[in-house]
Order: C-alpha cells, then structure tokens, then sequence
C-alpha cells in the first residue's frame, strides 16, 4: 500500500512540476517528488515483523530479523542532498524577485529577454 | 597513485578556500595544476583495476575503478580544467569569489569519471549539477539567474528519476556494484520489465545533462548567459563525465528496446541541433546548438552499442572537448574586445589577430569533420559503426554533417572577409595564454587527425571497457 | 489545456511505475512484494551481521569487542564506515550550496525581512528552550552509534535553535565565526579519510580500535566523524538562514 502511495506522490509532484507557472510552487512540487522518492526507497527495505536496525539492550543479538539498513542509509543521504538544492533554489528566487521583479515563468519570458 | 586524490585534492583546497577566502582562485589554479599531475601519473601507471574506499572490498565498500576509458577522459578533464582557468586567469571575467564553485566541480567531475557505484554516482552527479547551477548562475544579467533556476528544475527532475532507477535496480540485484550489476543483467537474471522501466529512468535522469532531445530546453540560455569561464567548463569538461556516466550506466543495465529510443532521440538530437544552429545570428547560440548536435552524436552511438561505436562516441566527446574550448574562448575574446559575437560585427577579426583566426578555423573544421583533423577520423569511425543498423543512420549524419559544415564556414568566412569599414586595430595587447594554449590545443587536433593507426588505439581499448566492468561483475557474483 | 496534458503525463508515469511492483518470481528477480525482501540475496546481510571480512560469530551487545565496526546503530555503521564516500559527497553537497547561498545573497548588512511582533514571554521562554534544543542536538550527534540519529539530525536541531533565536529577536545575526567552523569542519573530514589512506592504505578507512559494542567509546573513527558533520551542518543550515533573513541588500 505504502508503495503505491508513495508512487503517487512523485507523479503529484511531476504533474506539479509540469503545470504550475509560480517559481515557488515549482520548488515546492519538487519537494513532493523528492518525499515520494525517499519514501518508496525506505518501503523496499522493509520485512515483515523485522526490528529497528540497532542491536541494543532490547535487541541483543544480530542473528535476529532486522530490517535492510542500506536503503535508510540511502535516504539520509537523499533528503540532505534534497535540502541542499531546495535552498539554492529558494535563494535564486529571491535574487530573481529582486532583479526581474516577478517569480512567475510566463511573465519572465521563454528566453528571459534579450539582454545579452 | 591513487586515484581518489584526484577527488581529495580539489576538496582540500575548496575547504581550505572557505577559510581564506581571498586566496580562493590561488587555490583554485594550484589544485587544477597539481590535478592535472596526478591525472597523468594515473592514466599512464595505474593499472587497471579498482581501488577500494574505506578498506571494505567491493561490493560492500564503494570502489573506484580504473579503466581505459578513464585513462583517456580523466587527464582531458583535469588538463582542460586547468587550461581554462589559466586563460581567464587575468581578464575581467575571472572567476573571482567563484573560485570555489569550479574547485568543487573538478572533485566532482572526476568523481562521476571514476566511480564504480551507482549510488555514488548519484552522489557526485548531485554535487556536479549543484555547481553547474551555481556556474550557470554567473552571468551579468538577471536573466542569467532564470536560466540557471530552470536548469535547476529539470537538473532535479533528472536526478530524481535516476535515483528511482537506482532503487529499482537494488530492489532486483541487492548491490549497488555497477560491475556487479552488469554481470547479473547481462547473465539474464533480471524481470524484463524492471529492466526496460530502470532503464528508461535512467535515459531519462542522464539525458538531462546529456543535453537528449527533449530534455535539453536549458541549454542554449545557460551558455549564451552565463560568463566566460562558466561557459568554458559547462561546454567543453563537463560533456566529458556527463557522457561517460551515460555510456557506463545504459551499458551495465541494458535494454535493447531502450537503445533503441536512445538511438531514436539521438538521431533527433542531431538532426535538431544542427538545423537550429544554421540560422543563427551570433556565435554563442550557434556553438550552442552544435553542442547539443554533438552530445545528440554520442549519444545515438550508445544506442548502437557496439565496441566500436563506444570508440567512437569517446572520440566525439574528446573532439568536441578540445575544439569547443577553443571555439567558446576566441568567442569571449571577440565579446570582450569587440563587444558582440554577431556575425556582422565580427567580420575582420580573423585578420586583426592571426592568430585568433588559425585557432578558430582549425577547431571549426575539427568539429566539421574536415580532413586533417580528429573530427574527420572520429565522423569516419561514427558512420562505419552506425552501418550496423542499417543504411538510414548514416545518411542522416552525413546529412547533418552538412549542415554542420555549413555554418562553420559561413563562420570562417567571416572572420576573414576584409570588414565594410575601416575597423582599427586593437589597441591592447590579447591574452598571450588563450593564444599559447589556443595554439596547443589546435595541435592537438591537427595530430589526432594525422597521427598513425597506434594513437587512435587508445580510443578503440576505450570502447572496450565494458566487457572489463562485466568480467569484474561475474568474479564478484562467482566469489559471493 | 496544459494542465490537462501535464496530468495525463502524471497518470502514465503512475502506471508506468506500479506495473513493476511485485514483479519477484522464481527464475528471475523482480521487485519483492511489501514485506518480502529477501535479505540474503542483498549486500546488507553482511552489513548487520558485520562479517563483510569475514566474521561469521554472533555480534552480541555489551559482550563483542573489536568486530570489524564497533557501532551498534547498523545503519550509522553503513553511513559512517562501510559508505563513509558517499558521506563525504553528501557534507560536500550541503557545503556547495550554502557557498552558493551565500554568494548569491551574501553581504547583507543587517536583516531586512520583516519585523515581527514578538511578546516577552515568546522572548523569554525562546530563551530558556534554546539550550535545551542544543543540548539535545549535541546529544543526537554524540549518540548516533547508539541510537538513531546522527550528525544530520544533530545539525539540523541546532540550527532549529538558532532559527528560534532569530525569530524572537529582531536583530540577531549569526556568529561570524560560523563560516570558519564550517571550513575547518569539512577540512577535518576529508584529512580524516587521507590520514585513514596513510596509515591503513585505504582513503577513509577506519584506524581507530572499534571498542565494544554498546558504549559510548566504540566504532573507532564513528562518534568523530558524526560530531564533526553535526557542527559542520550545524553551522551550515545557519550560515543559510542568516543569509535568507539578510538578502543580500547592497548587492546585485
């Protein structure tokens, strides 16, 4: 189940991405995708009646059924580097608020003016 | 000598920047120097083999591997690097406090030249676009901004398709080993329709910066507004990796219903770089689109997928490489000393500066295909190779190649036509290391092109450098 | 009309994507179904019973000692030691957008974001919370080879701090010194990995003895490595929201 809705949620996010015109929005939709992404990477390590993956007081030995780390690995990576494009995005936003006067696409043009 | 200081040495001098931010671009010319060292103690000692991160043995640890297709594209990339800040080292468009960005972007490009980890390669294809953003963003203009904003947007629409792909592929495999990974699929164990669907992700996710039709909307605003230097690297290095990492990725998970839309897009590509490039009116759009046209090339000769047609396409990049950076530096000069790269306003410039004009027309014809030169022994290898599909593909590279030489000429014939009016000379004196490398680069060229069979084997054991990655794949799968 | 096309192209990526589920079958490997995957076949069984070398005893906590990670968090040990590369692209990555952050809107003299009406008790109570805050960052990134958590988490929590200080004080602007903690930060890892390449012959490789299993001072290189990424970002996700709050005023 929680595959298919995390399926759901990239194809929200490309058809955010497809339609929307306000460059906030657009950053906002590819956070969707990305979230949807980082959610069906961690449903495929999933195993039934599997434990958290730390051998701990609870949990003392590693012969028993754990969980596959590898895909939380993957995803702490993925949601950095996710976080790290958002805010360049966010500050190229501000800089073309500043300069052009207008975040929204069709407004600054298809080849944004001829300013060469 | 081992290669992950070729990584390790541009981040050290990138941390070491943030600190002394004024010494940045010292930094910056001093690791692309001592990079370039290490490139060529690697490519001509190191054996070919992997070298294994963190101590942990593949493919349980992430590996770098060494193979003969890095051992031509990573000296390319490190030495052209360091070319490119050479030449814009003292004019006005240097790269300043950007220095940074381009220390980091040279880490990163060997890192997508080296790896053998599809979620490495993700890593690095992330830090690479990051700072092609950035680079992109360089430009004088606000517009260069909006251009470098849409090239984020379809840039992280690329990576996170690739990123599914990565995980489909783990989800079936296990490993994230792309030796490993091939072996299993060229072994035949892999559900065909997770197969051709990771596939399509990832032709998709790499075609973004592989400039395929149609994801290569950002290309002709990101190189005609950004500044000098960032045009320099965008256009001619980082075709480099980018390319590799498709050749290596379609390679290990291979569809053959997917190389055929890589071959389909390619032919598109080229067809419609090459027809948009002929009319256009200044020089930066027009090396543009022949830029697409050639990535459109590479590109369809993955499809094809032979040994040969991998030679070819090394070929391709390397030609495309070492001539648009040629191409795109006399641009920045005409644009810095004439002030427009139009086609009226440059007539003439070839004869104010002999020099300029040589380089120019020796790296126009390169590209053209015209005999002497490497382009004409790498079109050769491109037509023979794309005869194995059939007499349709190439008769349209030769057709496009028409085009291509067209407006090339067209160029040339510019430079050198005496001008309408009496234009004076250039008062100031040119750059004498855009001459002096302009001058090396155009031999090169011209020695590629003429050189016996033995210098071009190099490029023909680079075409085979996937039945190494697989070999390596099934001695894992066999010791696990 | 171009809604319309872009959610038929949403509606066949759908598809396109769940036909591949539950595609696992005898003879050639798919995709498990939800709950299935098969841990044997994948890389990570070796992972969580830390025998990528070898080691084929039972990995028990508080009782193994010097096992070939000491950390008893598996996925930090995965992060940390068996994929300490892709880390050091990921700090990397972090690292090359809060520089571009900060040279596109750098420079900023003082705050021009709006100024917020804050009551004295939201000033006084923001702080008593934010060492609580630190604290507890601190602590996630200390612990992250006992408990889940880490170095990201960690900076995250701090900068959530300083995000609080900064909205119930109008004039507050980070440290100066943030940038330089940052720099020094990514340095120390990536001589980290070149001193693990001199002494054991392999770029980040862990040189320090792994301890036992379970307390504070296990998995070698691991609690070092993590305290370092959270300071670095830390420092980082601040230097960003300092530079959003700033924008860059003379500038551009």
């Amino acid at each position: 189940m929680i595959q298919y809705f995390s399926m759901l949620l990239i194809a929200i996010g490309i058809y955010g991405l497809l339609s929307q015109r306000n460059l906030v929005k657009l950053v906002i939709s590819l956070n969707i995708a990305e979230i949807g992404v980082n959610l069906f990477i961690v449903s495929i390590g999933y195993i039934e009646d599997g434990l958290v993956p730390i051998i701990s007081s609870v949990n003392r030995t590693s012969s028993l059924v754990f969980v596959d780390p590898l895909p939380q690995a993957l995803v702490l990576t993925s949601i950095v580097i996710g976080v790290g494009v958002t805010a360049l995005a966010l500050a190229l936003i501000i800089t073309i608020g500043k300069t052009k006067g207008s975040i929204d696409l069709t407004e600054l043009g298809s080849s944004g003016g001829d300013d060469e | 000598m081992n290669p992950v200081m070729l990584i390790a040495v541009p981040l050290i001098a990138a941390f070491i920047s943030s600190l002394f931010a004024k010494r940045s671009s010292l930094l910056l010319l001093f690791a692309a120097f001592v990079n370039s060292v290490i490139a060529i103690a690697v490519s001509l000692s190191a054996i070919n083999g992997s070298y294994s991160m963190g101590g942990w043995s593949p493919p349980y640890g992430i590996e770098l591997v060494v193979t003969d297709m890095t051992r031509v594209l990573v000296p390319a990339v490190n030495i052209l690097a360091f070319f490119a800040i050479v030449v814009y080292w003292r004019r006005q468009d240097s790269p300043g406090k950007y220095s940074i960005v381009y220390t980091i972007s040279l880490a990163a490009l060997n890192g997508i030249l080296l790896t053998n980890d599809l979620f490495n390669l993700f890593v690095f294809l992330e830090i690479a676009g990051v700072s092609a953003y950035l680079l992109a963003s360089t430009g004088k203009t606000g517009s260069s901004k909006v251009a470098a904003f849409k090239y984020l947007m379809i840039g992280s629409v690329g990576s996170i398709l690739y990123l599914l792909g990565v995980v489909l592929v783990y989800a079936t495999t296990g490993t994230l080993n792309i030796s490993e990974i091939a072996a299993r699929i060229s072994l035949g164990q892999i559900n065909g329709d997770v197969l051709l669907l990771s596939s399509l992700l990832f032709m998709i996710g790499l075609g973004v910066e592989a400039k395929l039709l149609p994801l290569n909307g950002w290309v002709p605003d990101v190189f005609t507004k950004s500044s000098g230097p960032a045009t320099l690297v965008l256009a001619s290095i980082y075709p480099l990796a980018m390319i590799s990492a498709f050749i290596r990725v379609l390679l290990a998970v291979r569809d053959e219903r997917t190389m055929g839309a890589v071959l389909v897009l390619g032919v598109a590509t080229v067809i419609g770089g090459e027809v948009v490039a002929f009319g256009q009116k200044r020089l930066r759009r027009t090396l543009a689109y022949s830029s697409i046209a050639q990535s459109g090339l590479a590109i369809l000769l993955v499809g094809v997928g032979t040994a040969g047609a991998i030679a070819a396409s090394v070929m391709i990049i390397v030609n495309n490489a070492l001539a648009k950076f040629v191409l795109f530096s006399v641009d920045g000069l005409a644009i810095e000393k004439i002030g427009s790269d139009d086609i009226e306003k440059i007539t003439g410039f070839g004869r104010t500066s002999q020099v300029t004009g040589l380089v120019f027309t020796v790296s126009a014809l390169s590209i053209a295909g015209m005999p002497l030169f490497m382009g004409f022994r790498a079109k050769l290898l491109v037509i023979s190779s794309s005869f194995d599909t059939g007499l349709l593909i190439p008769v349209i590279i030769l057709l496009a190649a028409a085009i291509e030489a067209t407006y090339y000429f067209r160029w040339i014939f510019s430079l050198y036509k005496p001008p309408f009016s009496r234009v004076e000379p250039l008062k100031e004196r040119l750059p004498l290391e855009l001459l002096t490398i302009g001058i090396i680069l155009a031999a090169v060229l011209v020695f590629l092109g003429t050189s016996s069979g033995e210098t071009l084997a190099i490029f023909d054991r680079a075409g085979n450098f996937m039945e190494e990655i697989i070999f390596m794949g099934k001695t894992l799968i066999g010791g696990m | 009309m171009r809604r319309l096309i872009a959610a038929i192209i949403s509606l066949l990526f759908f598809l396109m994507l769940i036909t591949v589920l539950n595609t696992e079958t005898e003879d050639k490997a798919g995709i498990p179904a939800y709950g299935d995957a098969d841990l044997s076949s994948r890389v990570s069984e070796r992972f969580v019973t830390k025998s990528v070398n070898g080691y084929d005893g039972e990995i028990v906590y508080g009782v193994t000692s010097d096992a070939e990670t000491g950390s008893a968090n598996l996925v930090t040990s995965i992060v940390v030691n068996y994929r300490s590369f892709d880390t050091l692209g990921e700090v990397t990555v972090l690292f090359i957008s809060a520089t571009g952050v900060g040279l596109l809107l750098g420079g900023g003299k003082k705050r021009i974001v709006e100024e917020i009406k804050v009551s004295p008790v939201a000033r006084l109570a923001s702080r008593i919370v934010t060492p609580l805050l630190l604290t507890l960052g601190i602590y996630v990134f200390i612990h992250g080879h006992l408990t889940p958590g880490g170095g990201f988490p960690g900076g995250a929590i701090i900068a959530a701090a300083f995000l609080l200080m900064m909205l119930t004080d109008e004039k507050r602007r980070a440290p100066s010194k943030l940038k330089i903690l940052e720099g020094y930060m990514g340095l120390t890892y990536v001589l980290l990995g070149v001193a693990g390449l001199l002494i054991s012959g392999s770029f980040l490789q862990n040189f320090l003895p792994s301890g036992t299993i379970g307390e504070l001072l296990s998995g070698g290189l691991v609690p070092v490595v993590y305290s370092v990424i959270g300071l670095k970002v830390g420092a980082e996700l601040s230097g960003i929201l300092d530079d959003l709050a700033c924008e860059g005023s003379d500038e551009s």
